[in-house]
Formats: structure tokens, sequence, C-alpha cells
């Protein structure tokens, strides 16, 4: 990798992050040496079935990570030229919301129960103020920003909404206040972990086209976490499959979905139920998912793979380039 | 339950320190009492309503373990020779509290409506006095005694049991395969007995078990204000009373009875958390 | 439904389960004897004049439906019977005894507070640490304490051997009494500015309160723990954090704040737990509240106090579970606004 030019282009650049998880039964490899950057303005979405490592990913970044059942974090996690890793619990903190934020899945229990909404956003914007060089708002903007926030997510009657409590509100509302409230500080970067999985279809098509938007409004990037290859589809610039822990493809969206070179993503692909043929049958990839506890010498797929060569059981294919920026882990690309 | 699940409900229950502590004590105060409700007197050191068997108000010694009152009286086996009348009432009054409860329970929750209005409203006066005060007006016509007692608690005891049942019974009914029992000719009796009723019992048991160290501390509580047996017969409640004058000169004269009480409390409040624990991961898992 | 109707609804079955409780007091009192005049006179039933007083204001020639919608108005207009050992009616007796107990009651609930909340945010904390297993213990051999025990626990430590804390009344010997304004002996004492009869009543609440309030914090303690061990596992405290909020302000504003709310409804074992306890708390400190006058009232066979005295304390628990439905609501905006 070109460390330096690379460095100063992406928002935020993963190099080699391995995390381990404590199990009664030995430790766990959710993340295996993954590397990736994201760059400005990009919505980047990583793909992968439970399981996979894409949301210990997500939380590793800006260290949500529960620390007693993980136990090791290895590699270097690069924002702002600061290696986000090296940071302790207290540095790491001043970094979120303000520097990367992040939105869960469950809208519904995600956001305080006993607070209104309108308290919630100004306590990210005042959080935002207290680490700002200047403080530059007083109640009455804040108030008014709070409006704005709600209006840039599309929320109707944002000041009677910023008066409720959550569980007035519906699921689509909430998620869209969960955005409203990680974008109200500003962040460069946010991390949205599964956010369209607990709507309903014509919500969850809302929700990303506000987010692929909103991206353009305000000057975030977004890494969006799915298992959705469809969702990926709809918003990503770039898409990058996961495969017990590992990034097993990358590529910009088009040329993914076009010419996809890894086996595994080839099996997704070929799952989603396109509806083109009447009776089309729903293809699954055979073989049962990968268990995570061992550690091993060759491509993980190969027991799943329908293309598995001698070579796949010998060594670990890396992750390599096919063309471009088109990246696969595979052998069968050499 | 199958055989499987009652070991590993079994293991559940006496994994922790703390449920395995109450079972000794539980034991331990079982097996007093069936000792001395069987045998009697002669199994303890001394005659308990005998005087001077010792010297007056002497301290906790090797000859007598809990020391001695004023009148001689062996304190220890005055003590022990009144574990039974604590296991007797409280046991009774949970039995009788637990089946009228289980029995108005299904009840109200089954048939609702009316019936359910009527028990909801009963317990609500009824839990508006506390359970000591109530016990306390009954027992003042019933007269002082230890089966009075038992009867005045009895008549109170029963409105958590039913309410518990009750909620159960209700939840239970309005489960969707209830509705096909029904419809399909099964006799309510049946359903109550084969789809309610167990499903009622395991928490009701673990509140049960919680429970008894209520009725003890209230059944010592009605000993102490003299309505139990009388002199000089002795209770736990009643000898902290007759021996509360003698705080500073023999202190231990109205704190063991108190602090064996309390032990009992305690043995029973750790084997009902643990019961508690078990029934509820069970239920999880 | 909204707030108002809530209460409203909450009001209508107090008063409708305090009808029930007068229905049980009369049922009992009628059942000690056939004479329904021991029900209100007690043995003063063979007095001539107060029975032919009783009779014709209670109607107690009557049959007993009739003479129940009579108590009931008797008691709606103040008068609760004539207690013979007392010497006077009901009615002054308890007005003389209550306030004792209230504020035995009020300090009481101050430290159960004091006491259970800190140790439930501390056990909390320090989960599964020897400090949890030391608040644990602590707790569960206040709960399981029979109601004389602590008192006598105290008593003897704080009075016999530390000579920290008198052994009981309310006010030493020697030490005027306020004159009777509010009829609260503290805040008599307050008015009036008589410094050193306050605080002595001060120091003569200590050990009541306390011995209350450590039969029953543990409940507290144990309900906070959990509530707030099962928060902090809460989505939103991970959104929370993953704002950038401050772990004291993560602790004290989001995870405490919800955690709180199941402790609201221990209110009704708290209040049943010190009604019940005052009993025995004041027989053992020799404290003249309506505890004392109730064990007295049981030895001289008084049923008009006895009946009375279970009203008061009935009404005390009705008017308290009202007091935590309508915190419970302000606590839960969920409850509020359904």
């Amino acid at each position: 990798m070109k460390e330096g030019s690379i460095l100063t282009e992406n928002v935020l650049t993963v190099e080699n992050l391995s995390i381990d998880y404590e199990s009664n039964r030995g430790p766990v490899h959710a993340l295996d040496s993954v590397s990736i950057g994201i760059q400005p303005r990009s919505l980047t979405a990583i793909v992968g079935e439970s399981g996979c490592g894409k949301t210990s990913l997500g939380l590793g970044v800006i260290g949500l990570l529960p620390m007693p059942p993980v136990k090791n974090i290895t590699g270097k996690v690069w924002y702002k030229k600061v290696n986000l890793l090296d940071l302790d619990k207290e540095e790491i903190r001043r970094y979120r919301g303000t520097e990367i934020a992040m939105i869960f899945q469950e809208p519904i229990t995600s956001l305080n129960p006993v607070y209104k909404v309108g308290q919630q956003i100004e306590e990210a914007i005042a959080i935002r103020d207290s680490r700002a060089t200047h403080k530059n708002t007083d109640a009455n903007d804040r108030r008014s920003e709070i409006i704005e926030s709600l209006n840039r997510v599309r929320i109707p009657d944002a000041e009677n909404v910023a008066n409720r409590y959550p569980f007035e509100l519906s699921g689509g509302m909430r998620q869209r206040i969960m955005i409203a409230m990680a974008l109200a500080q500003k962040p460069s970067l946010l991390i949205a972990d599964e956010p369209t999985t607990a709507l309903d279809v014509t919500t969850q098509a809302q929700v990303l086209k506000l987010m692929r938007n909103l991206m353009n409004e305000v000057n975030t990037s977004i890494l969006l976490i799915t298992h959705d290859l469809a969702v990926a589809s709809q918003v990503a610039d770039k898409v990058a499959v996961m495969y017990g822990g590992q990034i097993v493809e990358e590529a910009e969206v088009n040329e993914l979905f076009s010419a996809p070179s890894h086996p595994y993503t080839q099996g997704l692909l070929a799952c989603i139920p396109t509806g083109s043929k009447a009776k089309a049958r729903l293809k699954p990839i055979q073989g049962n998912v990968l268990d995570l506890k061992q550690t091993v010498n060759y491509c993980k797929f190969a027991p799943r793979c329908p293309h598995v060569m001698d070579k796949c059981w010998e060594s670990k294919p890396d992750l390599r380039t096919v063309e471009g920026e088109h990246k696969a882990a595979c052998y069968l690309n050499e | 339950m199958s055989e499987n699940e009652t070991r590993r409900f079994l293991k559940l229950l006496f994994t922790s320190n703390e449920a395995k502590l109450g079972l000794v004590i539980v034991l331990v105060f079982l097996a007093t009492a069936l000792l001395v409700a069987i045998a009697g007197k002669s199994i303890l050191p001394y005659n308990p309503i005998q005087q001077n068997v010792g010297p007056v108000l002497a301290a906790p010694s090797l000859q007598h373990l809990f020391g001695t009152d004023n009148l001689g009286r062996d304190v220890f086996s005055r003590i022990v020779f009144a574990t039974p009348n604590a296991l007797i009432v409280s046991v009774t009054v949970i039995a009788s509290a637990f089946v009228v409860g289980i029995f108005l329970g299904c009840v109200a929750g089954f048939w609702s409506g009316i019936l359910d209005e009527i028990l909801m409203r009963t317990t609500d006066v009824i839990f508006a006095v506390p359970a000591l005060i109530l016990a306390m007006s009954i027992a003042v016509i019933l007269g002082p005694g230890l089966i009075n007692m038992m009867y005045a608690l009895m008549i109170i005891w029963w409105p958590p049991y039913a309410r518990l049942a009750r909620g159960e019974a209700l939840r239970v009914s309005q489960r969707n395969f209830i509705e096909v029992a029904k419809t399909s000719g099964i006799k309510t009796l049946t359903i109550l007995r084969r789809h309610i009723i167990p499903n009622i019992l395991s928490p009701l048991l673990a509140y049960a078990t919680l429970d008894i160290g209520t009725v003890v501390v209230v059944y010592a509580g009605l000993s102490y204000l003299g309505l139990s047996v009388q002199p000089p017969t002795p209770d736990w409640g009643g000898m902290v009373s007759s021996y509360q004058d003698y705080l500073v000169s023999a202190p231990w004269l109205p704190l063991f009875p108190a602090a064996i009480i309390a032990a009992v409390v305690i043995g029973f409040s750790l084997l009902g958390n643990g019961l508690r624990d078990a029934i509820e991961s069970r239920n999880i898992s | 439904m909204n707030f108002i109707t809530f209460i409203l609804r909450r009001l209508g079955l107090a008063i409708f389960v305090l009808l029930g409780v007068t229905l049980i007091t009369f049922t009992l009192s009628h059942l000690v004897s056939n004479n329904p005049l021991v029900a209100w006179l007690g043995r003063a039933a063979s007095n001539p004049q107060l029975a032919a007083l009783y009779i014709q204001k209670y109607h107690l020639d009557s049959p007993l439906y009739v003479q129940f919608g009579y108590y009931v108005s008797g008691l709606l207009h103040g008068d609760l019977g004539f207690s013979v050992f007392k010497g006077e009616p009901v009615r002054e007796a308890l007005m003389q005894t209550l306030p004792f107990t209230l504020q035995i009651a009020f300090f009481a609930i101050l430290l159960t507070l004091g006491i259970g909340i800190p140790l439930g945010v501390l056990s909390a904390r320090y989960n599964h640490t020897a400090i949890d297993y030391g608040i644990t213990g602590f707790y569960l051999a206040g709960i399981a304490s029979p109601y004389f025990l602590l008192a006598l626990f105290l008593l003897v430590i704080l009075t016999y051997t530390l000579h920290l804390l008198p052994s009981g009344g309310a006010l030493s010997p020697g030490v005027p009494p306020p004159i009777p304004i509010t009829n609260f002996q503290l805040i008599d004492s307050l008015i009036e500015g008589r410094w050193s009869t306050f605080l002595d009543g001060l120091v003569h609440l200590v050990m009541p309160s306390l011995a209350l309030a450590l039969g029953i914090f543990g409940y507290i303690t144990r309900v906070l723990r959990a509530s707030i061990l099962d928060v902090l596992h809460a989505n939103y405290i991970r959104t929370a954090r993953a704002k950038g909020v401050d772990e004291n302000t993560l602790f004290f504003k989001h995870a405490l704040r919800n955690a709180s709310i199941p402790v609201v409804t221990l209110a009704s074992i708290v209040v049943t737990w010190l009604v019940t306890g005052t009993l025995f708390v004041e027989a053992i400190f020799a404290y003249p509240g309506v505890g004392q006058y109730a064990v007295q009232a049981l030895s001289n066979l008084d049923y008009p106090s006895l009946m009375a005295i279970t009203l008061a304390f009935a009404v005390i628990i009705v008017l308290s579970n009202l007091a935590a439905d309508i915190l419970y609501a302000v606590v839960d905006p969920e409850i509020r606004l359904q």
C-alpha cells in the first residue's frame, strides 16, 4: 500500500485489523487482518452474513467493543493521521460523535425512553460545542439547530416531534432521528450498522435514499454495514464483501455486481431472488457457516467453494488486485 | 419435567453458594423441628420449662450454650423446643394460602369478567392493611394461642397467591391453544388441570419459598405481642419480649431468639432466591 | 386515557378500598361481642350514660346495615369511639400520637433512601466483587430481621455499649416540650425557637428511624442494583456512548434515571413495613406514637382503639400507594402519556 498518499486521501484507513473474542471454548477470531480505506464523500458498504465480523469492524473503529469478551486487537486504524487504536479510553471518546459517529440497528431501543427527542439531539449538539474551539451557539441557536437537523432528515412537523418521547414515534422516524442526531455533531464519518434491517421495505428504501442525499449535503462519508447485498446495490459507491472475518472482495459497486470475482460473492448474487424467471429456484451456497475459532492456513471459503482447487487448501489467498480498484482474495484470479 | 430437565434444574439451583447455604439452614431448621415434634423434650439437654437447672442469668457457656434466663431455665433448650411452632405455622399458612390462592386465581383468571373484578377488589382491600395489623385485629377476637394465630394468618395470607395465580391463568388462557382446547370440547376442569395449573406452579413455588420467611417474621411479631402460646411455654417471639428487660444485664437473652428468627428467614430467603433464579433461567433457555 | 383520568380512577379505587376496610373493621368489632356497644366503647359499654348516648347517635338498635351506614358517617365526622384505658375519645388519642409516628416515618424514609440508593449504586458499579457481596450480606441481614431485632440490636450497641444515644422516649427528662401548635414536636420546637428541644427531639428519633430503615433499605438496594445492571446493557446507552457522552454523565443522567423507575414500585412494601414496624420500635423505644398506642390498646383489649388504628394505617397505606402511582407516572413518561 502506498501509505503516504492513501492516508492523506482517505477519511479512514484500516490496516490489518484483527480482533479476537474470548469464549469458554477458546478465542474466536472475529476479524482476521482486515484492511480497507474509506474515501471522502463516498458510501462504502461492508456486506456479509451474520458472524462475518462486520459489526466488530464498525465497533472496533471507535472503541466501542466491550473489553471483557474482546481480548486482542491488533493492527492500525488511521484517522486524520492518528492511529485510533493507540488512544486510551478518554482520548478515543473525544473522537466519538464529532469525528466518527455511529448509528445502530434497532431504533426502538436506541433512544433513551425518558428524555424527549429534542433533548437528546440537544445533548449531541452540546457535546459538539464543548469540543469546538469557540463556542458559537446559545439556547436559541440550539433550538433552531435541532429543528433544522430534524428537517434535514425530512421529518414533518419538526417542532412537534422534538417535544415527543421516542415511544410516541414510528420506527422509521426514530431511525431518521438517530441519523439527525449523529449528523448534528458534524462528523467526517458516519458508521451505520444495519440501520434499515428493523424497518419495513418501503421505509428502508426511504432511509437509504435519505442517507445517500445527506452524504453530499453535509460532507460526511458513510460506512454502511449490512447483510443485504440489495441494500448495498441501492446506495453504495464501493462494496467490500466479508467472509470469515476477512474481506474477500472489494470493488466499485457496478463492477462488483457485473463481474464478481470471488466465488462467495458470486454465490451471494445467485441467492438474490430476482423474480425475472417464473420458475427460478433459489440457489443457496452449500455447506455450513464457518467456525471462527479455528486458525487455518487455507482459504476459509474452500470447504464451501464450488470451484475449489488443490492450491486453495495449501495457503491463504491475499486480497489482490483483479483490475484497477477491483480486488479479490481468490486463487482463481491468478 | 423430564428426568434430564430435573437434573439440569437441580444443578442450576445449587450452583450458587447462596442457595446451598440457604438449603443448609433450611434443612437444619426442618430437622430440628421434626426431631422435637417427634421426640419431644427427651432430646433436649434440659427441660425447657424447668426452672433453676442452672444459675440464674448465666452467660453462655459449655453447659448452657445460650445461657440461662431469669428463672434459671436453659435458653438453648427453650429455643430448640420452640422450633416446631414456627414450622407448623408457616407451613400450614403457606399451604392453605397456596391452595386457596390457586383455586381463586384460576377461577378469576380463566372465567374473567365479574369474578375477576371481585377477586381484584377484595385483594385490594386486604392489601390495604398490613398483615400483622390485620392478624392482630382478628387475633383480638379469636383470643391468644398458637392455633388461633394460625387461623388468623390463614384468613389473610392468600391474596398474593391468588393474584399471582390469576395473572398466570389470565396469560395462559389467552393463548391460542386454550381456544382450541375449549372449542374441541375438552372439559374446563381438564384444561385447568393439564394446561393452566402446571404453568402456575413454578412461579408460585418460588414465591412461596421466599414467603415462608415472611410468615415466620409476622408470626414472631404476633408472638412478641403475646398473642401466641402463653408462658411458660417457650416461643421465639414471646421470649424476646419477656427477656427484653434484661437487655442490659443479659443481652444474650433477647438477642439469641431474635437472631435465630433472622437466621431462619435468611435461610428461606437464600433458598427461595436460588429457586426463583433456577426457574427463571429454565424459562429463558 | 390521560393523566387526569388515571388519577381520578386511582382515587375512586382508593375510596372503594377504604370503604372495604371500614367494612372489615365494623365486622370485626361486631364479632367481638353480640353487643354493638362494645364496638364503640369497649369496656366502657357498661357505662349507662355513654351507652344511651351511643345507642341514640349510631342507631345501635337498628339492623346491622343501618348501623354500618352510621358507622361510616360517624367516621367521616371524626368519631372513632371512646378509649377506656386512655380515658378520652379515640380521635384525641390518635391526634396526640400520630404526629410522633409520622416523625419517625419521615426520617425512616429519608434513611432508607439515603442508605438504600447509594448502596444500590455501589453494588451495581462493583458488581460481583467483595464490595457487592458485602453489601448484599448487609442488606439481607436487615431484611430478614424481625421487627424487634434491629431495635434491640441498636439499643445494645449505641446506647448500652457506646453510650451515644438515649434509650427511649421522645425527649430527655428535663427538656421542656414545646407548646403544641401543629402537634408535631419537631416543627413546633422549630417554630418556637426552642433549639435544645428540637435537637434533643432529633437525637431521640435516630434509633427508632434507623431501626426501621435498616430493615427495609435492602429491597431498594436489591432492585436498584438489578435495574442499573439491566439498564447499562440497553441500546440507548450504547448510542449515548457513540455520541461521545462521558462515563459519569452516562451513568447518572442516562442510566440512573431509567434505573430508578422500578424502585418506585417498592413504595408499597416500604410503607407497609414502616407502618407495621412502628408497633415494635415504638414499644421498645417507648416512643409515644401510634405504635405504642396500639400495643397498649392490645393489652387492654380496647377494641375501639384497635379498629381505629387499623383504619388509620389503612388510610396511610392507601394514600401512599396513590402518591406512589402519581410518582410513577411522573418518572415514566410512557405511563403518563398513554
